[in-house]
């Protein structure tokens, strides 16, 4: 209908004129200016205040409003307005009808609204609305049905579809991390792993320090994590299931077994295998166990990522003479180098979940930073710079690198830091930490 | 007597107003309605309780050679590894049945003055929604005037003369990284249309958009465009009077980041 | 490099030695360390130990009372074993040779400098560079078992060359020895 619209008033301002489309002035804007988008996040309304396990629905209006401001901040991508400044609360019924002058005036350019009901079944819904303020629209509205003690993910997934929706990337808000929580001196450091939601909350202990952990990683089911455990003074890999607590070897090399990752599809495992003095990729089912050899090149091959569409692999090898980052076939072949940085070690490349970039490791002058680069090599980009970065992983929509600093002297801290390279955040953690990973989008 | 009669008018008077105000209520919540312009998707999910894991296949670790689990020696008999039950959700990929719209219902009790009411009550907005209107009345016709030439002509100087000083107000407002890593291949072509006292009629209409990026990064950057030149902080108000016809009274805008 | 170490080292001496004197006796402070370049510095001799008739044939402190020493150093990103090494582990397959129910664990070790995984690697190479040349001295391979803890387990805590010169190392672990 309106293609039909639009083609007779072609046709007319053809009769009527050729130079008709040119008349009016065009302007061009090449320049902008850069900044977080104010956006009001008001308490969540309640049709009516009902008590819950998690608290009364009217508190957890507050709550879930509270956490959805920490994640939109937290992006670096939004300036959530400060509550003291609102002109009005907003009752159930401004959820679905916002006073847009209301928000105008305080600066907000997006304002999120919403409810927290409890449902006969115990259970509650959190409805989320999205309005852009100054073109009076609303841009997202959704609902969530969820048990009460899992309101908290109701609000990241608020979050995230306020996010999606102004970014026009996928969130990553109702995402967890697993990570090494260290503490005790440098020489006899205790290590445990540990999982937390993506802001810090729920955070808690999955070993108790008796062994020594490193390098967790999801599984894409995002309940299973392969790591490494010194049970019984043998570095070897193992699968954890997070929900269940079970847990199970995998391949009983007799040589140490390092630096798993899962393939995409989650069948099977990537890592490395020492092995007199040489240490190289392999890959094994992990339901059948079978392994294959992935490379053989004298030196040390390891730190394994697959690309997402898990046809590719990077991995770091020593091979030509120094650490430096390679790719090559999921099966093996075509192995070649793609970082040439001016005499500087490259390491733990890890592929982005967007598949157009490797995250990696940089050693040099002294410095350790992480940074990004093409998968042939091309585009690398430093994000930070200190005395020991290390180890990075992705946000699921791979906007985010969340890695761990060294300090000097000893300790770590868990940093994220933005794509485009600001933003930088220290993460907080009850103890130290190291080896963070970011798992897939909950779903 | 005398009394009662009070209280009878006061309460009579009391029922009215309440009359009244549900009365505008629903009135408003009618409006509520026309609010969304287009059909916005409500995706209604529900987040599954824990229970849900059982039915999820267990990753894989079953499949595995048994032998290997004898060992276990990870089994750290600590507080923390009590498979502590997580409410781990999975929203089930179809939406749940059609739900009765999934809005809020509005709480029926009567309520303050509708805010909506304020907000027409304000002469900007209701050229917003006067002008809306009009757009979606006669389109068409709209589409057939829009195409012909405009009448006045400013001179090649005064065009100059305007193209800076509307860049000089809209550029402060515009987030040229809108629209995700491929930001800077987005060209957004926006037809502004003021009224003399400087506000923007009607929402700005997307005349074209190029480059090669998702749709989703497309409309993050339309709606960046759009926002730049809404924001009240980047109103044309004050703009000269005399290049108004013929000038910024009916213009294009194009957000162009590729040079940034 | 070298040179720059054992200097090091040798100023280090210096300084604890001038702490403990200064101690004990509380006299003036003595004169600065001096730079140890053509004074004859007492070269830094394992402290005698009493000769002790107490020590078991066999046992851990008879192993590192006839070999001197349990571990081997690296330099840095390398797995080579400097002529100092070689005899270190020399004097270890010597011992090994006449305890043969004793069996070993070398562990290998990182500084910080490297990224995990990659350390992890290098601490094998060095567990086995060690594990290796006992072999050739005529230790069954059947006794000589490696473990690498990467940069998990330094020897020395700090952020300094020194410190980092500690902890690449790759330490031989009994088991099996006698009691002592």
């Amino acid at each position: 209908m309106s293609i039909l619209k639009s083609l007779g008033a072609c046709l007319l301002a053809l009769v009527l004129g050729t130079a008709a489309a040119a008349q009016n002035l065009s302007v061009d804007i090449n320049q902008g200016v850069s900044r977080p988008l104010p956006i009001a996040i008001p308490d969540f309304a309640t049709p009516s205040s009902a008590s819950t396990p998690a608290g009364d629905t009217a508190a957890l209006g507050g709550d879930v409003a509270e956490v959805i401001t920490n994640d939109l901040e937290s992006s670096g991508l939004f300036r959530p307005i400060d509550p003291l400044a609102f002109t009005t609360d907003v009752a159930m019924a401004d959820v679905t009808a916002p006073s847009y002058p209301n928000w105008r005036t305080i600066g907000a350019q997006a304002l999120v609204t919403g409810f927290v009901e409890a449902r006969e079944d115990g259970s509650i819904t959190v409805g989320c609305y999205l309005y852009d303020v100054f073109s009076q629209q609303a841009l997202v509205r959704q609902g969530f049905n969820t048990q009460p003690r899992a309101w908290r993910r109701a609000a990241h997934k608020c979050a995230d579809a306020v996010y999606s929706r102004l970014t026009g990337e996928t969130g990553y808000f109702d995402s967890r991390i697993v990570y090494v929580s260290e503490t005790g001196p440098a020489t006899a450091r205790i290590k445990r792993l540990a999982i937390m939601d993506q802001d810090g909350a729920n955070h808690r202990f999955l070993t108790n320090g008796q062994n020594l952990v490193l390098t967790p990683r999801f599984a894409p089911n995002r309940d299973t994590l392969t790591y490494l455990s010194y049970a019984q003074n043998r570095p070897r890999i193992y699968l954890y299931d997070v929900e269940t607590g079970q847990q199970r070897l995998v391949g009983d090399f007799p040589n140490m077994s390092f630096a798993p990752r899962f393939s995409p599809d989650g069948n099977t495992l990537v890592f490395s295998q020492a092995r007199a003095g040489n240490t190289d990729i392999y890959t094994i089912d992990v339901s059948s166990g079978s392994v294959t050899r992935l490379t053989s090149a004298p030196g040390i091959d390891t730190a394994p990522s697959y690309s997402p569409d898990g046809r590719r692999i990077t991995f770091e090898s020593d091979r030509g003479g120094s650490q430096q980052i390679y790719v090559m076939n999921a099966d093996g072949s075509d192995q070649r180098r793609i970082s040439f940085g001016d005499g500087a070690r490259y390491g733990t490349p890890v592929w982005s979940p967007r598949g157009d970039l490797i995250a990696f490791t940089k050693i040099g002058g002294g410095r350790f930073r992480i940074g990004v680069m093409r998968p042939d090599g091309s585009g690398e980009r430093l994000l930070t710079e200190s005395w020991a970065d290390e180890g990075p992983t992705w946000s699921p929509n791979g906007r985010v690198i969340m890695f761990f600093r060294s300090r000097r002297g000893g300790g770590a801290d868990l940093y994220s830091i933005d794509l485009t390279g600001v933003n930088e955040r220290r993460v907080r953690t009850p103890l130290d930490g190291s080896d963070p990973a970011w798992s897939p989008l909950r779903p | 007597m005398r009394e009662l009669r009070a209280l009878t008018l006061s309460g009579g008077a009391h029922l009215a107003l309440l009359a009244a105000l549900s009365l505008s209520w629903s009135l408003m919540a009618d409006d509520v309605v026309q609010v969304v312009e287009e059909p916005l998707e409500v995706d209604f999910v529900t987040i599954a309780d824990a229970p849900t894991v059982t039915e999820r296949p267990p990753p894989s670790l079953e499949a595995a050679p048994r032998e290997l689990v004898e060992a276990d020696p990870i089994t750290e008999p600590d507080e923390a590894i009590a498979p502590e039950t997580i409410p781990d959700l999975s929203i089930p990929n179809d939406p749940p049945p059609p739900e009765p719209k999934p809005e809020p219902q509005p709480d029926p009790k009567p309520k303050p003055a509708p805010p909506k009411k304020q907000e027409l009550s304000t002469p900007v907005d209701k050229e917003v929604a006067v002008a809306e209107r009009a757009r979606e009345e006669d389109d068409f016709a709209e589409a057939i005037t829009d195409s012909l030439p405009t009448k006045a002509q400013l001179s090649p100087i005064q065009q100059n003369t305007l193209v800076g000083l509307i860049r000089e107000r809209i550029y402060k407002c515009w987030d040229p990284n809108a629209g995700g890593a491929n930001a800077s291949a987005i060209v957004t072509t926006l037809r502004v249309k003021a009224a003399r006292d400087g506000t923007i009629i009607g929402r700005p209409t997307v005349v074209r958009q190029t480059g090669s990026a998702s749709e989703s990064f497309k409309r993050t950057a339309r709606d960046a465009a759009i926002r730049a030149v809404l924001n009240p902080r980047c109103s044309l108000e004050g703009l000269p009077p005399d290049l108004y016809e013929g000038g910024w009274e009916d213009f294009t805008l194009n957000f162009d980041p590729k040079d940034l | 490099m070298k040179s720059a170490l054992t200097r090091s080292f040798a100023i280090g001496l210096l300084l604890s030695a001038a702490a403990c004197a200064k101690n004990e006796e509380e006299l003036p402070p003595p004169p600065p360390p001096q730079q140890p370049t053509a004074t004859p510095t007492p070269a830094p001799t394992p402290t005698p130990t009493p000769v002790r008739d107490t020590v078991v044939p066999g046992s851990e402190e008879d192993f590192m009372r006839q070999v001197g020493s349990d571990r081997v150093f690296f330099a840095f990103d390398s797995s080579s074993l400097d002529a100092e090494a070689q005899d270190t582990l020399r004097r270890q397959a010597e011992w090994l040779k006449q305890y043969t129910n004793v069996t070993v664990t070398i562990e290998g070790h990182a500084d910080e400098r490297g990224t995990r995984e990659y350390n992890l690697a290098l601490g094998e190479r060095r567990a086995n560079a060690a594990a290796t040349y006992l072999q050739q001295q005529g230790v069954a391979p059947s006794r000589i078992s490696t473990i690498s803890y990467g940069k998990e387990r330094p020897a020395v805590e700090g952020s300094t060359e020194a410190a980092y010169a500690q902890n690449r190392r790759a330490v031989t672990v009994l088991s099996g020895a006698a009691a002592s």
